[in-house]
Parts: C-alpha cells; structure tokens; sequence
C-alpha cells in the first residue's frame, strides 16, 4: 500500500467509513509508516479538537427575536385557521389526554388478562367432569327406555271373521318406565281404552332397560303402537 | 493499538425517518400552540446559531440568519413531509440561508463599516464561548487552540467548510450531510477529507515560527 493511497483514505478511517479488510490493511500500515502515522494522528487530534469545540451561546438579543417572530407567527397561523382545523384540533387533544389517561391502566389491565388465561389454562384439566374408572367408552347424556323382553301373550288367535275385531284392533299405549326397569303405570293414547286380559299380561311381564341420565337410571317414559295379529280359520 | 489510533466519539447512525416526538411537535406548530413555538426555540436556537456563526464569518451576519431561519421554519412547516427529520430540514435550511447570506454580504457589504455595534459585541465573539469547568491554565490554552481552530476553519474554501463543520462540530453522519447539503455521499466524503486536509494545512502554517527581525553584522569597510 502506498503512503498517498493510503493519505487519501485517513479521513474515512476516522469517520470508520472504510470496510473491514481495507481498514486492516490501514492500521498494518500505519504501523509500518511513521509518516503516514503522523499525520493520521494530526487528523485525528484535528478532529478531536473540532468535537470538543465548545457551543457558542446564543446573544440575548437573539432569543429575544425569536420569541417576537414566534408570537407573531404564531398569531398569523392562527388566524388562518379554518373551524374545521379546529375541531379537528380539539378532538386530537381529547384523544390524546384519553390516551394519557388510559396508558397507566393498560399494563396492569393486560396483565391481568394474561394471568387469568394462563390460571384457567393450569385449572381446565382439574374442572372435567370424572369418569367411571377402566371405562373409556363415551358415556351418552340421556338415553329412552328400551324394551328387552316382551310379555307372555297368546300367539296368534285364529278367528272366523276379521270384523270382529271391529276398530278395535290398533291401540297406542304409554308406559311409564320405573328406573328398575319394569312397568310402572300405562295410558292408552289412542284407540279402545279397554285391554284384553292377554294385552295385560303382556304389559306386567315385559322388561325394559330404565332410561338413564349421565349413565344413572331414572324415570322414562316410552310409546308402543300395539297392533293385534290373526290367522283367518279356513 | 488500532484502537488508540481510532479513540473517537462512535458515530451515531442516521435517523432517516423522524421521531414521534417531531412529529408531535410539528403537528402543534402547525394548529398555533404555544409550548411548540417555544419548544422548537429551546431546541434549535442554539444549533442553529452556532452552525451559522461557523458557516458566516460574524455574530450579527448569523443572528440575521437565525432569524430568517425560524422564519422560514415557522412559516413552512406545513410543507414539511416527514420525509426527513425536521433537525436536517432546518439545518437544510440554515445552510442554504448561510449561502445566500454569503452572498449578499459579498455584494453589498464588504466595505461597510458597523456603527450600531453594542458594547458586547465589540468584543470578539469567540470570547462569549463559556468553559468552566478547567482550570484558568487548561482554560486559557483550550481557548487558544479554539481561536486558532476558528480563525483557521473562516480561511478554508466554504464549501469544505460547511462539510467539517457538519462532520466535526455538529457531528452529524454522512448521510445526515448529503440530506442537508444535497449532494452524494460520495461528494461529502470527499469534501469532508478535502476540508479536513485544507484545515490541518492552514493549523500547520498557523503555527510556523514567524521571521524575526535580525540584525546582520557587517563589517565596515
């Protein structure tokens, strides 16, 4: 590296405006060239010098003018100021003092919320519901009886005439189930509200499973269509 | 020993984009307030006053232009876009004003003579540079090497001038310079070495033995 080449980049070197490798290349030779060092180290005192300059103080009768073409700038401005610019003025005031006002409360308020997700992430797993142990079958909110086992009737009576079994042949019957399963009482809906001695046997024999509510038995109520079956002698 | 070589203040990176605070202010300037003329005052007077002083060769050349700067400061603070930060906009400002300043004083002034003068600025202006805090030795010897500094940065080329003064006294970075002088950074690089080379030379011969006077014995013939 020559000594003017060199020269030429001392004052980025002080400015730490030149890149890294030419930069070492610099200081090598600096090193190496008392000359080129005195006189980096002349520019470098020069600038040091420049930096430690103290700030004049400005004259008195200048800060005095300033405050005097301020005031009458100022009232200049002002009285060009349209109502609208005003209005905007004032509603940017009232959001800034909002703001203001809201900043201290926003911290805590946003801590606050976190430290309320973050406890009822850590507590959600402690609020499940608990579940019978070994069982990891879903278990159903509400079920309806069901009919296990019908009663003992007669099977299939033959007759002579289909008509004389008149209207009488369809009923609708409600059985209010007990949570044992078995019958508890019953209600003809619809159709003769009179039942055969068969039909009644039928009725007490059967057996239901109880409907349940969150896997616990309990009352149910439960709807047949009862319709009687025949064979036509012939 | 690179970094005995290199023991400077850091260089403070350019802010390209202005704060929230300048924004703040000239938002209030341009709706009247109060407190934002006098904020934009106890802020910029005195960087304002000191790069026109060092730009300008007196005190009452740079009051004039502080006063044209503020102004035009004041009068145009609308037309500021944020598109720089408003201390190279008004440093922008007060160089362009110190040029034209230049010259007018260059056309009109140079064989006028100030009457009006106060008594303080009879005195020479370096002289109200405040530093108390040294010794009266370190005082007086800190305040020479200033005056030699100033005396020699009003004999270099105004050009070179306003880049060191940028660089060196407002420490301002290359590219806050290019801003406020519109030109390359390539440009400020090399104005800033040539204005530093033209300083050092200018020191150099400053401080060169004067001839003295000597008496030269002949003999009589």
């Amino acid at each position: 590296m020559s000594c003017q080449f060199a020269q030429e980049r001392f004052s980025p070197l002080l400015d730490e405006r030149v890149p890294g490798e030419e930069r070492e290349m610099l200081l090598a030779h600096l090193e190496s060239c008392r000359d080129c060092k005195t006189q980096f180290e002349s520019l470098r005192d020069l600038r040091l010098g420049l930096l430690k300059m103290n700030a004049p103080v400005v004259p008195a009768r200048v800060r005095e003018m300033l405050q005097i073409v301020a005031s009458h700038e100022r009232a200049r401005t002002l009285s060009r100021l349209t109502l609208k610019a005003r209005m905007e003025r004032v509603s940017w005031n009232v959001h800034l003092m909002f703001e203001n006002i809201m900043r201290p409360f926003g911290l805590p308020a946003a801590s606050g919320l976190i430290a309320a997700m973050a406890l009822f992430a850590l507590l959600t797993p402690n609020l499940s519901f608990a579940r019978r142990g070994g069982d990891d079958s879903s278990t159903p909110v509400a079920t309806y009886p069901q009919l296990e086992q019908t009663g003992e009737g007669e099977d299939y009576p033959e007759v002579e005439d289909p008509d004389s079994f008149g209207a009488n042949y369809e009923k609708e019957i409600e059985f209010k189930i007990s949570p044992t399963g078995s019958v508890w009482d019953w209600k003809v809906i619809r159709g003769d509200k009179e039942l055969t001695p068969d039909l009644k046997q039928m009725i007490l024999t059967a057996r239901f499973a109880p409907a349940t509510v969150f896997g616990k038995p309990t009352w149910g109520v439960v709807r047949f269509l009862y319709k009687h079956v025949y064979i036509i002698k012939g | 020993m690179a970094a005995t070589l290199l023991e400077l203040s850091p260089d403070r990176s350019a802010e390209g984009s202005p704060d929230s605070d300048d924004l703040r202010l000239v938002e209030s300037l341009r709706f009247g307030e109060e407190s934002a003329y006098e904020e934009l005052i106890a802020r910029f007077q005195q960087p304002v006053y000191a790069l026109a002083l060092r730009l300008l060769d007196g005190p009452s050349e740079a009051s004039d232009v502080v006063q044209e700067v503020f102004l035009k400061v004041f009068r145009n603070i609308g037309s500021f876009r944020g598109q720089s930060t408003l201390k190279t906009w008004i440093y922008r400002i007060t160089v362009n004003e110190a040029h034209n300043a230049r010259r007018w004083f260059f056309r009109h002034r140079r064989r006028e003579v100030e009457l009006d003068s106060d008594p303080d600025d009879t005195r020479n202006w370096k002289e109200n540079i405040p530093d108390g805090s040294r010794s009266p030795f370190d005082q007086a010897f800190g305040c020479e090497q200033h005056l030699m500094v100033e005396a020699a940065l009003e004999k270099i080329n105004p050009i070179f001038r306003e880049a060191v003064v940028l660089r060196d006294i407002s420490d301002l970075s290359y590219e806050e310079i290019a801003e406020i002088l519109g030109v390359s950074l390539g440009t400020v690089k090399s104005r800033i070495l040539r204005g530093r080379e033209a300083l050092r030379d200018e020191l150099a011969g400053s401080l060169k033995p004067k001839h003295a006077l000597r008496l030269v014995p002949k003999t009589a013939e």
